[in-house]
C-alpha cells in the first residue's frame, strides 16, 4: 500500500491544532487507504481543509476551541501563520528600499545559479535521446603504448568485435560522407553518414515515418536507401509526410527515402549532427580479407546492461590483444576504450563547468550574506517592536517564525525575479553560442527554462531563505532573551549581533577575493593563449570546403583540374592576394595522419612506425596561410603527377627524426602511399598548430595535390579586408568552374581558431563577470555594515568630538575598523584561493596557480574597493556635529 | 442563537441522521454528502462546521479509537442532540413553507 503524500500530511500537522489534525488527516488517510483519493485529490482536500480551518478562526465563528482556536496550540495554527505572511508582506511593502535591495541581490544570485543549472542540466545531466542511452558506448581507438587517442577504429576491428563480443549486445559503425544533394531548386551539401544497417536498432530509436535500414540494404550491391533527419525533412521537403518512397539524388546517384527520424534524434553527437543517413554497404569477409588497406569508421556499441562497462572494457581489451598478437602488422598496440557516449564531453567540459558552477554558488552565498546583513541591521532596529510583541504574549518561537516567514517571502520574490533574469541570460547565451556548438553538441535545443530548472530555482530560493534568514531569526530571539524592553540603540545592536555581521563581512571579502583570483588566473591564461603563434596567419583568410562527387569526377586528373582551376580563379578575384587548397585546414576539427619511415634508417618493427599529420596542398596554400619556408623550396609546377615524388616536412619532424640535421634530399616512405617508391623531401616549413593552440608541435608531411589528388579539399583565400565580404565573389569564381558544385563551411579561418578557444573564453568571461559581481556585492556588504555602525555610534562620535578628537581622527578610526575586516577577509581569501586554484593547474596555460602578479593585483583591487566602501561612512562619521549627535537620543 | 440552519449545516445534520452510531464520523459524513449531492467538501470544512454546531448544542462529539487505517489517528464521532433534531425540523418546515405553491415551477423549470 502506498503511503499518503508526506508533504501534504506534514503541512497539515504544522498548520492544524492536534485534535483537528487527528480528525482531518485521519479522515484523509482513511479515504486514501480505501483507494478513494488520488494524490492530487488528497492534496486539494488537505489544502482546502487548512484554508477552512484558518478561515473559521479568522471569522471567529469557530465554536469549541478544539478544532479552530485552541489557545495553547493556536499559535502553531494556520491562522497565525497567515497573519505572519500578511504582516511580513505589509512590512516588506512599507520598506521598499530594503525590499528592493534584498530582492535584487537575491535575484542576481539565484538567477545566475538557475541559468548555469540549465547549462549543466543540458550538458551533463540530460541523457542522449536514445533508448537506455547510458548503455550506448563509443569504442574509441587508442594506442596502448603511447596512450594517444583517436576517434575511429578500422573496419576489420569493427567486424571482429561484432563477431566475437558477448558482452556487447550489438556493435555498429559509421563514417562521414559529405554528400551533395541535388535535384530540387539548389544543390545543397548534406551532413551525411554511412551507417551500418543495424545502427537505428542499436540506438533503439524508431523512425517517425517509414522504417530504418534492412539487412539487405547493408551489403554491397544492395538497394540505395536513405533515412532523413527531422531537420532536413522540414527544411528541404516542407515536412511532407508522403516523402517516404520518393527518390533523392546524392552525389549524382538515386537513393530511395525509406524513413524520417523524430525531431529529438541527433546522431552522431560530438561530431557534425547528421542530416541524412545511408547504409554502409560492406561484406564482413571481404573487409577481413583486405585487412591492410581497410578504411576506418567510428564504432559504437550497446553494452549489455547486466554486464556493465567494466566487463565490456575487459572483453574488448582481450579481443584487441588477441588481434594484435594475430595480426601484428596492422594491429600492434591498437586498443579500444569503451566510453559511455553521453559522457564523452565530460572530461573536457567538467572542469570548466565546475569552475563556473562553483562561481555562481559563491555569488549566491555572497548575496545571502548581504541579505542576512540587511536583515540583521533591520533586526536591531526592530528590537523594540519585537520586545513589545513579546511583552504582549508572543512566544519566542512565534517571533522567530515571523522572521523566518519574512525571509521566505524575500526568498520567493528573489527566486521569481531570478527566474526572469535567468530567462534573459539563457536567451543571451543561446544567441552567443557559436555555430560549432549547435552543430555538434547534443541536446542544445533543450537549453531553456524547463521544469527541472524551475524546481531547482524553487529549491534554491527555499535554501537561500533559510541561509540568510536563520541568523537574523536566531539573533532576534536571543536579543529578546537579553534585551526585553531595554533601549538598545546606543550600543549599536548587541555585541553578538555586531560580531556576526563583522564575520559576514570577512566571509564576503574572502569569497570575492578567491573568486577574483580564480578569474584573474583564467583571464591571464586566456591572454597567454591569444599570444601564441599558431604557425600561420589566420587573419583575413576566408575558408570553405568542396567535396567532388565520384560520379562526375571519377578520374584523378579531373579532380586535380578542378582544384587547380578553382584556386587560379579564386586568386584572380579582386582583393584576394593568394589562394590554395588543403585536405584539412588547421582548426577545422578534421585531421588526417599517416605513418612513415625514413629510408636509409633502420626501420622500427612493423606497427611501431612514427606518425605524422598528412597534408595534401595546392601550390598557393603556404602563401595563403603565410606558413614560413625554412629550407629548400615550396611545391611548384615542376611537381607533376607521374613525375618525381616530393614532400615537404615541418620543423617538428626535422627536430624529432633528423636530430635537427638538414633533411633535404632524404626520402620518407609513407604508410598511406600505395607505391613502393619513397618521395624526396624538398623543403621544410614552420610548425602549424592543428587542434588546439596550446598543443605541442606535431610532425607534419605535406604532399603536392598534383601527386595525390583528393576529392574533398578546403580552400584558404587571403583577402584584403573582412573575409566575410568576399564570400560571394569567391563562390562565384568556383561556380564558374562547375556551376553544379556546392561549397560549404564558408567561414573566416579566424573564427575556427576562436571557436577552439570557446571554452577558455567562456570560462574566463563568466568567472570574470561573476567575480566583478561578487566584488560589488562584497563592497555593498562592507559599506552597509560600516555605515550602519556609524549611524548607531553617532553619540559616541559626538562625545569623542566634544572631548577634543579631530574629524580626522574619527575618519581614521572608522577606516581602520573597516579595513581591518576587509584585510582579514582578503588574507583569508588569498589563502583559500591558493588552495583551490591548485586544482585548476590542468586548465591553466602559461600561468602558475600561485601566480604572484595575479594575487598582487587582486589584493590591490580588494584593498582599493575596501577603502572606498569604508571611506564613505568614515567621511560621514567625521562630519558628525557634536550637538546633533548628542540630540539623537 | 440563530433560528435556522445554513445550507451546509443542514446537509451535515441530515448526513448524521442517515449514518448514526459508530458510522457518524468525519470521513463517512463527507462521503455521504459527496455520494448524495455530488458536492466535494474538505474534511477541514466538515469539522469546522460540525464544531460550530456542537458549540450551539445541536450535536455532541466524542473521540474514538485510533485505527491503523488512519495512520494511528483518532476518529471524532458525532451524535445529533434533541435540540439539533428540533432545529432540523424547523428548518425543514420553513423551507417547505417557503416552497409551497412553487412546486410546479420548481419541478418544471
Amino acid at each position: 500500500m502506498k503511503r499518503p503524500p508526506v508533504v501534504a500530511a506534514l503541512l497539515l500537522r504544522i498548520c492544524l491544532p492536534r485534535d483537528a489534525y487527528d480528525a482531518v488527516a485521519g479522515d484523509l488517510d482513511e479515504s486514501w487507504h480505501e483507494g478513494a483519493l488520488s494524490r492530487r485529490r488528497y492534496w486539494r482536500l488537505a489544502l482546502a481543509s487548512m484554508l477552512a480551518c484558518a478561515a473559521a478562526r479568522k471569522r471567529g465563528t469557530a465554536g469549541t476551541p478544539r478544532i479552530a482556536a485552541d489557545p495553547r496550540k493556536g499559535e502553531r495554527g494556520m491562522r497565525s501563520l497567515a497573519q505572519d505572511v500578511v504582516y511580513g508582506a505589509r512590512l516588506l511593502r512599507r520598506n521598499p528600499g530594503f525590499t528592493a535591495a534584498a530582492v535584487a541581490t537575491l535575484a542576481l544570485g539565484i538567477g545566475a545559479n538557475s541559468a548555469i543549472f540549465s547549462v549543466v542540466n543540458v550538458v551533463s545531466l540530460q541523457p542522449l535521446a536514445y533508448h537506455d542511452s547510458q548503455n550506448v558506448a563509443l569504442l574509441r581507438a587508442f594506442n596502448v603504448d603511447t596512450g594517444a587517442e583517436g576517434f575511429a577504429l578500422r573496419l576489420p576491428d569493427f567486424v571482429e568485435l561484432r563477431r566475437q563480443s558477448t558482452v556487447l549486445d550489438d556493435v555498429a559503425a559509421y563514417a562521414y560522407w559529405s554528400a551533395s544533394l541535388t535535384g530540387g531548386d539548389m544543390p545543397e551539401r548534406a551532413q551525411a553518414y554511412h551507417v551500418t544497417a543495424n545502427t537505428f536498432e542499436l540506438l533503439g530509436v524508431m523512425p517517425l515515418l517509414g522504417r530504418g535500414f534492412l539487412p539487405e540494404e547493408g551489403v554491397p550491391g544492395g538497394p540505395n536507401a536513405a533515412v532523413l533527419s527531422h531537420g532536413l525533412w522540414v527544411r528541404r521537403f516542407g515536412a511532407d509526410p508522403s516523402v517516404v518512397g520518393r527518390d533523392i539524388t546524392l552525389d549524382g546517384r538515386a537513393f530511395t527515402i525509406v524513413g524520417v527520424m523524430p525531431r529529438r534524434f541527433e546522431f552522431p553527437v560530438f561530431n557534425f549532427k547528421g542530416d541524412l543517413w545511408a547504409p554502409m554497404q560492406i561484406d564482413p569477409d571481404a573487409v577481413l580479407a583486405g585487412r591492410s588497406t581497410s578504411p576506418s569508421a567510428v564504432v559504437i556499441a550497446r553494452v549489455r546492461a547486466e554486464a556493465g562497462y567494466a566487463a565490456a572494457q575487459a572483453e574488448v581489451d582481450a579481443i584487441m590483444r588477441r588481434l594484435a598478437a594475430e595480426y601484428p602488422d596492422t594491429n600492434r598496440s591498437r586498443g579500444a576504450r569503451v566510453i559511455e557516449l553521453g559522457r564523452l564531453d565530460d572530461e573536457v567540459l567538467a572542469p570548466a563547468l565546475l569552475i563556473v558552477a562553483a562561481t555562481v554558488a559563491v555569488i549566491l552565498v555572497l548575496a545571502c550574506a548581504n541579505v542576512a546583513n540587511l536583515l540583521l541591521a533591520r533586526g536591531t532596529a526592530r528590537q523594540r517592536e519585537l520586545a513589545v510583541r513579546a511583552a504582549l504574549g508572543a512566544g519566542r518561537w512565534r517571533l522567530a517564525r515571523q522572521m523566518i516567514v519574512e525571509s521566505l517571502l524575500i526568498g520567493a520574490a528573489g527566486g521569481a525575479a531570478g527566474l526572469v533574469l535567468a530567462f534573459f541570460a539563457l536567451d543571451a547565451l543561446r544567441a552567443a553560442l557559436p555555430e560549432i556548438v549547435w552543430t555538434t553538441m547534443p541536446n542544445v535545443d533543450a537549453l531553456r527554462l524547463d521544469r527541472a530548472t524551475l524546481s531547482f530555482t524553487a529549491g534554491l530560493s527555499l535554501l537561500a531563505s533559510l541561509l540568510f534568514g536563520l541568523a537574523p531569526a536566531w539573533s532576534a530571539v536571543r536579543g529578546q532573551l537579553q534585551g526585553g524592553l531595554r533601549e538598545s540603540g546606543a550600543a549599536g545592536g548587541s555585541r553578538g549581533n555586531r560580531r556576526l555581521r563583522a564575520s559576514l563581512v570577512v566571509l564576503q571579502v574572502a569569497l570575492s577575493t578567491a573568486l577574483l583570483a580564480t578569474a584573474g588566473l583564467l583571464v591571464k591564461s586566456y591572454q597567454r593563449q591569444l599570444l601564441i603563434d599558431p604557425g600561420f596567419d589566420a587573419r583575413q583568410v576566408l575558408t570553405m570546403t568542396i567535396s567532388l562527387p565520384d560520379n562526375r569526377y571519377a578520374s584523378q586528373e579531373s579532380r586535380l583540374r578542378f582544384f587547380e582551376e578553382a584556386a587560379r580563379r579564386v586568386s584572380e578575384v579582386p582583393g584576394v592576394s593568394s589562394a590554395g587548397f588543403v585536405n584539412v585546414l588547421p582548426f577545422s576539427t578534421y585531421n588526417r595522419g599517416t605513418r612513415f619511415t625514413i629510408d636509409d634508417v633502420p626501420p622500427p618493427e612493423p606497427g611501431r612506425e612514427p606518425g605524422a599529420a598528412y597534408r595534401v596542398v595546392t601550390t598557393g596554400y603556404f602563401d595563403a596561410l603565410r606558413i614560413p619556408l625554412r629550407r629548400g623550396r615550396l611545391f611548384d609546377s615542376r611537381d607533376r603527377l607521374g613525375g618525381d615524388r616530393v614532400v615537404i616536412v615541418n620543423d617538428a619532424l626535422v627536430r624529432r627524426h633528423f636530430g635537427g640535421h638538414d633533411p633535404i634530399g632524404s626520402r620518407v616512405h609513407l604508410g598511406r602511399s600505395d607505391t613502393p617508391e619513397s618521395p624526396t623531401i624538398v623543403g621544410v616549413v614552420g610548425d602549424v598548430r592543428h587542434d588546439e593552440i596550446t598543443e605541442t608541435a606535431y610532425p607534419e608531411i605535406y604532399l603536392p595535390a598534383q601527386q595525390a589528388p583528393q576529392s574533398m579539399m578546403m580552400l584558404a583565400a587571403r583577402t584584403a579586408g573582412d573575409p566575410g565580404t568576399f564570400a560571394q565573389a569567391v563562390r562565384t569564381a568556383i561556380q564558374a568552374v562547375d556551376p553544379e558544385q556546392p561549397v560549404y563551411h564558408v567561414k573566416p579561418l579566424q573564427q575556427s581558431v576562436d571557436e577552439s578557444l570557446v571554452l577558455q573564453v567562456s570560462a574566463a568571461g563568466m568567472t570574470g563577470l561573476f567575480s566583478i559581481v561578487a566584488l560589488v556585492l562584497a563592497a555593498v556588504g562592507t559599506y552597509g555594515v560600516l555605515s550602519y555602525a556609524v549611524g548607531q555610534q553617532q553619540r559616541e562620535f559626538g562625545v569623542r568630538l566634544a572631548l577634543g578628537a579631530r574629524p580626522r581622527d574619527l575618519l581614521a578610526l572608522v577606516v581602520s575598523r573597516g579595513l581591518r575586516l576587509v584585510l582579514s577577509g582578503a588574507a583569508l581569501g588569498v589563502a583559500c584561493a591558493l588552495g583551490v586554484t591548485r586544482l585548476m593547474a590542468g586548465i591553466l596555460y602559461g600561468v602558475r596557480p600561485a601566480d604572484p602578479s595575479t594575487y598582487l593585483a587582486v589584493s590591490a583591487a580588494i584593498a582599493l574597493v575596501g577603502v572606498v566602501a569604508c571611506g564613505i561612512p568614515a567621511w560621514r562619521a567625521s562630519r558628525t556635529e557634536p550637538m546633533a549627535a548628542l540630540r539623537v537620543e | 442563537m440563530r433560528a435556522y440552519l445554513g445550507e451546509f449545516e443542514l446537509l451535515l445534520l441530515l448526513a448524521l441522521m442517515h449514518l448514526g452510531g459508530e458510522e457518524a464520523y468525519g470521513a463517512r459524513v463527507r462521503a455521504e454528502i459527496e455520494r448524495r449531492t455530488e458536492r466535494v467538501v474538505s474534511p477541514g470544512a466538515v469539522y469546522t462546521a460540525l464544531d460550530r454546531l456542537e458549540a450551539r448544542g445541536l450535536i455532541t462529539s466524542w473521540l474514538g479509537e485510533p485505527t491503523p487505517q488512519r495512520g494511528g489517528k483518532r476518529k471524532r464521532h458525532y451524535r445529533l442532540q434533541p435540540a439539533g433534531k428540533a432545529l432540523l425540523q424547523r428548518s425543514q418546515e420553513a423551507l417547505a413553507r417557503m416552497a409551497r405553491g412553487l412546486e410546479p415551477r420548481l419541478e418544471n423549470p
